[in-house]
């Protein structure tokens, strides 16, 4: 009777129900996923293939094997129009590499902002999906960007790279992306957190913590600085969510300095965030006395770094993220192996570090889209 | 001895056994793999169920998460730039009953001093309020686990998570909404469990340090105890009993890696109980029916198979004589075979022995005659010794005599006379012993009976301390020489013996006559000897004594116990005639 039970289709559509309703309405999936180190830890096979990969990823360009009888389509859904300067420059990236490795490619772009622009990202989807690319290069950084990667997953002919996560969502474990690629949020996090308060005892530090639209990111940036204030017993005066955009984080900040005005620090989640609270502290003349960092490291933030408005950031070393997506395809092309996932580099610039090594390490982080270029 | 069986009860009987044997083996066999299924069938619903069970409960907490945000998100107005803004919506809320789906609902500040309870009955405290809002530790977390009262025995174990509450023109998160779900006796998730399983045949809970807090078993049942037993065992465990199954695994809330709450569940064992009934009584009747046919199957075969076997059996105790049954071809080639062989072995035999017995008989007529030949010439050897010999030297004797006294005493013919006298005389005696040796003399004159009596070698008897016993029946009617002799040299064979070998104190002789035979029985009371060893039958002359007995139509047999030795000589009689009379013509 019972086998009978567990064989019935009902009751396995119901199981299925269940199981897709609990991932469908869980808007930030916290408990389902697995973080970077934890994913490596249920899966000791991937450790090995991610530092292979890693190795391959940081030499020079080895051309595929094989002569293409068709041109790879690439589709790629990008928040792009934002202040950072991360995504144009992914893509940048991603373009020299595939021609680095001559692969014959065609490369679609689609750019929204992030949150504001919501129903031309499902636009933008919908289309993406109506070309039946061989790859979607995606971001996951709200619900319905969530329920519009299932929904190419389900439909299986097109390959997605999952750009900005690291964290491997479990209920996809089944048919999961080729590659999750991005920069680990949390070793960020923890990263910069520790610079901050090594610049800025936490027991005198009045923080405000401006995060950006409710989801995954700002949990892992925002969230997860908090704990790390928790831990120092130092809970931030405020918190603000933001639309993600400099905007709405300009009047989150100058809102945060009315109610606190004895605010120090403020932590912003986002480049753009960052740059919103800098605005703000400039009209209210705080510049001076009120320290923001950024999140990311890109051209925009090293200049105000430079320019002695903010006060640090943790920075990526950005263009391995291009690579990887273009050796990952190049690898799938061959039949070669692709690791789940590809943490890529952070390191911490502050306004005291030499102009020379911040130059060594542009270099480093944007060699394939140029030193020149990201400074706006 | 062993004892023997016929072919067909051993092979039947091996049969038979070799046939339980494997059958057992089979069902045994058979038992264990399907036993092996049930359990891996179990094995995989207890599985199952504990997946549904997983799902069902985080669905619950998904649902409790949704409602949540969409009463923040229903009551998030424009106009809410306060912590008091949302207050005054969500008790509008509270009082529709839109937030009965929680145990409790608090609304707290940023930093968790100012709380309060949303419930219409206000059933905690701001202090409680404090308690449960400190407990949520982790940010990243969206249930939290709390325990209040942590060490009364009324303590309160539940979830709780939350939502912030947003001013929509800054950002800024002016509180947080918490929504509380008490694990503890939740009826909600004992109805949950139980729409799981519409038998009911097992049951489920939610269990924290070995404690169950919520249960779809009642407190007294077995199921309870069942699902506490496993708790037992500490966490991701299997439990099996008798009647249940059980599996218990931890609820993982956020990123812990094993989570401190279990979710317990056992099944039901009943289908593997009753596959082990079904197996055993559906093996006991396989068995017996399968034991009878094979054995019904098997003794006909065998029986098919042995059949010439017990043809050739007859034929061959029947020795292959024309009177035997013919031999019939049965199914089994072999055995064909091997018959038509025995068959001309056993009559080969047969006419072997029949050669062989007329041999026998022939070499016992010859026996006979020689040895009737030689006591006729032992007769007629003493009849001439006594006859002439002995007249000679009785002449001899005479006539020494004669001189002796004829001459003086003192002369030399005196003392030659008794020289030859005395010579004579000796020689005499010699010869009369060679004549009573070579023909027992009494016999011609006084008959078996007092030529035993007067035996020489019986005379011995007494001189070397051996008391004899002689019952002599006297012989009535004719009596043939042949028997006479033979039996006289037995006993004179048998005496000598007795003499030389038995250290005896006593021996007798016993000669009877009955109407059928006549009995002669030779004994002592001495050492014996071996009667099975063949030797010692050559050694005493006792193969002689029985050619001897067996020439006159008698037999020889020995007895032997703690008494003595016994020689027992019987010879039929027929119609108060000798037997061998009548065949001594043959």
């Amino acid at each position: 009777m019972i086998r009978f039970l567990f064989r019935s289709p009902l009751l396995r559509i119901l199981l299925f129900l269940l199981l897709g309703f609990t991932s469908a309405t869980d808007a930030t999936p916290r408990k389902d996923y697995w973080l970077f180190q934890e994913y490596l830890a249920q899966n000791p096979n991937q450790i090995a293939l991610s530092k292979q990969f890693q190795n391959q990823v940081q030499q020079p360009s080895a051309a595929l094997k094989f002569r293409q009888q068709k041109p790879v389509r690439i589709v790629v859904i990008y928040p792009g129009n934002q202040v950072s300067d991360y995504w144009r420059r992914s893509l940048d990236v991603l373009e020299k590499r595939l021609r680095e490795l001559q692969i014959n490619f065609e490369l679609t772009p689609f750019f929204s902002r992030p949150s504001l622009q919501a129903d031309l990202q499902e636009v933008q989807f919908r289309k993406a999906l109506k070309m039946a690319p061989d790859y979607l290069v995606v971001t996951l950084d709200s619900n319905r960007h969530r329920r519009m990667i299932e929904r190419a997953l389900a439909k299986g002919a097109t390959k997605l790279i999952v750009q900005n996560m690291t964290t491997p969502i479990k209920a996809w474990s089944t048919n999961p992306p080729l590659l999750y690629v991005g920069f680990d949020h949390h070793q960020g996090t923890a990263l910069l957190s520790d610079a901050i308060f090594a610049r800025h005892n936490p027991d005198r530090t009045d923080f405000s913590v401006l995060f950006r639209e409710q989801g995954y990111v700002s949990d892992a940036r925002g969230k997860g600085f908090i704990n790390h204030l928790n831990a120092k017993n130092s809970p931030p005066l405020s918190q603000f969510y933001t639309h993600s955009d400099r905007k709405s984080a300009r009047i989150a900040a100058l809102d945060a300095l009315d109610r606190n005005p004895e605010v120090d620090f403020f932590y912003a989640c986002s480049t753009d965030v960052a740059f919103g609270a800098l605005d703000a502290l400039r009209e209210k003349g705080r510049l001076q006395n009120v320290k923001v960092n950024g999140w990311g490291g890109g051209g925009a933030e090293l200049a105000s770094i430079r320019a002695g408005e903010m006060d640090l950031t943790v920075m990526r070393i950005n263009d391995d993220n291009g690579i990887a997506m273009a050796e990952a395809i190049k690898n799938d092309l061959e039949g070669a192996p692709v690791p789940q996932v590809f943490s890529g580099r952070f390191v911490i610039v502050t306004q005291d570090t030499p102009a020379l090594k911040v130059d060594e390490l542009r270099r480093q982080a944007f060699q394939y889209s140029g030193v020149g270029e990201e400074a706006q | 001895m062993k004892r023997s069986y016929s072919l067909f009860v051993l092979l039947g009987g091996l049969l038979l056994i070799a046939f339980l044997v494997l059958s057992a083996s089979l069902l045994s066999f058979d038992y264990r793999n399907a036993k092996q299924t049930v359990e891996r069938e179990i094995n995989h619903t207890s599985r199952h169920q504990q997946a549904l069970l997983q799902s069902v409960f985080d669905m619950h907490l998904s649902t409790l998460s949704l409602q949540l945000s969409q009463l923040v998100r229903q009551s998030t107005q424009q106009s809410n730039s306060s912590l008091l803004d949302y207050y005054q919506q969500f008790e509008k809320n509270t009082y529709q009953g839109n937030t009965d789906t929680f145990d409790m609902m608090l609304l707290a500040s940023g930093n968790g001093r100012k709380c309060m309870d949303l419930s219409v009955l206000k059933l905690s405290s701001e202090q409680v309020c404090q308690q449960l809002v400190r407990q949520f530790d982790d940010e990243l977390y969206r249930w939290h686990l709390f325990v209040l009262d942590k060490d009364s025995s009324a303590a309160q174990v539940g979830l709780i998570t939350r939502e912030p509450l947003i001013n929509p023109n800054s950002g800024y998160i002016l509180g947080y909404l918490y929504g509380v779900m008490l694990l503890s006796n939740n009826v909600d998730l004992i109805n949950l469990f139980l729409s799981t399983n519409e038998q009911h045949s097992l049951a489920a809970g939610i269990a924290l340090d070995k404690q169950l807090l919520v249960a779809t078993a009642k407190h007294d049942s077995e199921k309870y105890t069942a699902l506490s037993r496993l708790l037992e065992q500490g966490s991701e465990s299997d439990y099996a009993s008798n009647q249940y199954f059980g599996r218990s695994s931890s609820i993982p809330l956020g990123h812990e890696g094993k989570g401190r709450l279990q979710l317990v569940s056992i099944t039901s064992a009943h289908a593997l109980l009753q596959l082990e009934q079904d197996v055993i009584y559906n093996s006991l009747i396989a068995l017996t029916v399968s034991v009878l046919l094979a054995a019904v199957v098997g003794l006909l075969a065998l029986r098919i198979t042995l059949s010439p076997l017990n043809i050739l059996l007859n034929f061959a105790r029947q020795g292959g004589s024309s009177a035997a049954a013919p031999l019939v071809p049965g199914r089994v080639k072999e055995f064909n075979q091997l018959s038509q062989n025995i068959a001309e072995i056993v009559t080969e035999l047969a006419q072997t022995n029949t050669r062989l017995q007329s041999t026998i008989d022939h070499n016992k007529a010859l026996l006979h005659q020689v040895i009737n030949l030689q006591e006729e010439e032992r007769k007629q050897l003493s009849q001439e010794l006594h006859d002439d010999l002995g007249q000679s030297l009785t002449v001899v004797s005479t006539d020494a005599h004669v001189i002796r006294s004829l001459v003086p005493e003192d002369s030399p013919a005196h003392v030659c006379a008794e020289s030859i006298y005395q010579n004579a005389q000796e020689m005499y005696d010699i010869v009369y012993n060679r004549i009573i040796n070579l023909r027992p003399l009494p016999l011609n004159d006084l008959g078996l009976a007092d030529a035993i009596r007067y035996m020489p070698a019986l005379q011995s008897l007494p001189q070397q301390g051996i008391k004899i016993e002689l019952n002599l029946d006297s012989w009535e009617g004719p009596m043939s020489d042949a028997i006479e002799i033979n039996l006289y040299r037995i006993v004179q064979e048998a005496i000598t013996n007795i003499l030389k070998h038995s250290k005896a104190k006593q021996a007798w002789v016993n000669l009877a006559q009955h109407s059928e035979s006549i009995q002669l029985e030779v004994g002592d009371d001495g050492i014996g000897f071996d009667v099975l060893n063949p030797g010692a039958w050559e050694r005493f002359g006792l193969t002689g004594m029985q050619e001897r007995a067996q020439s006159i139509g008698g037999s020889l047999d020995i007895g032997q116990d703690e008494t003595g030795t016994r020689l027992l000589i019987n010879i039929p009689v027929s119609d108060g005639d000798i037997v061998y009379e009548a065949c001594s013509g043959v």
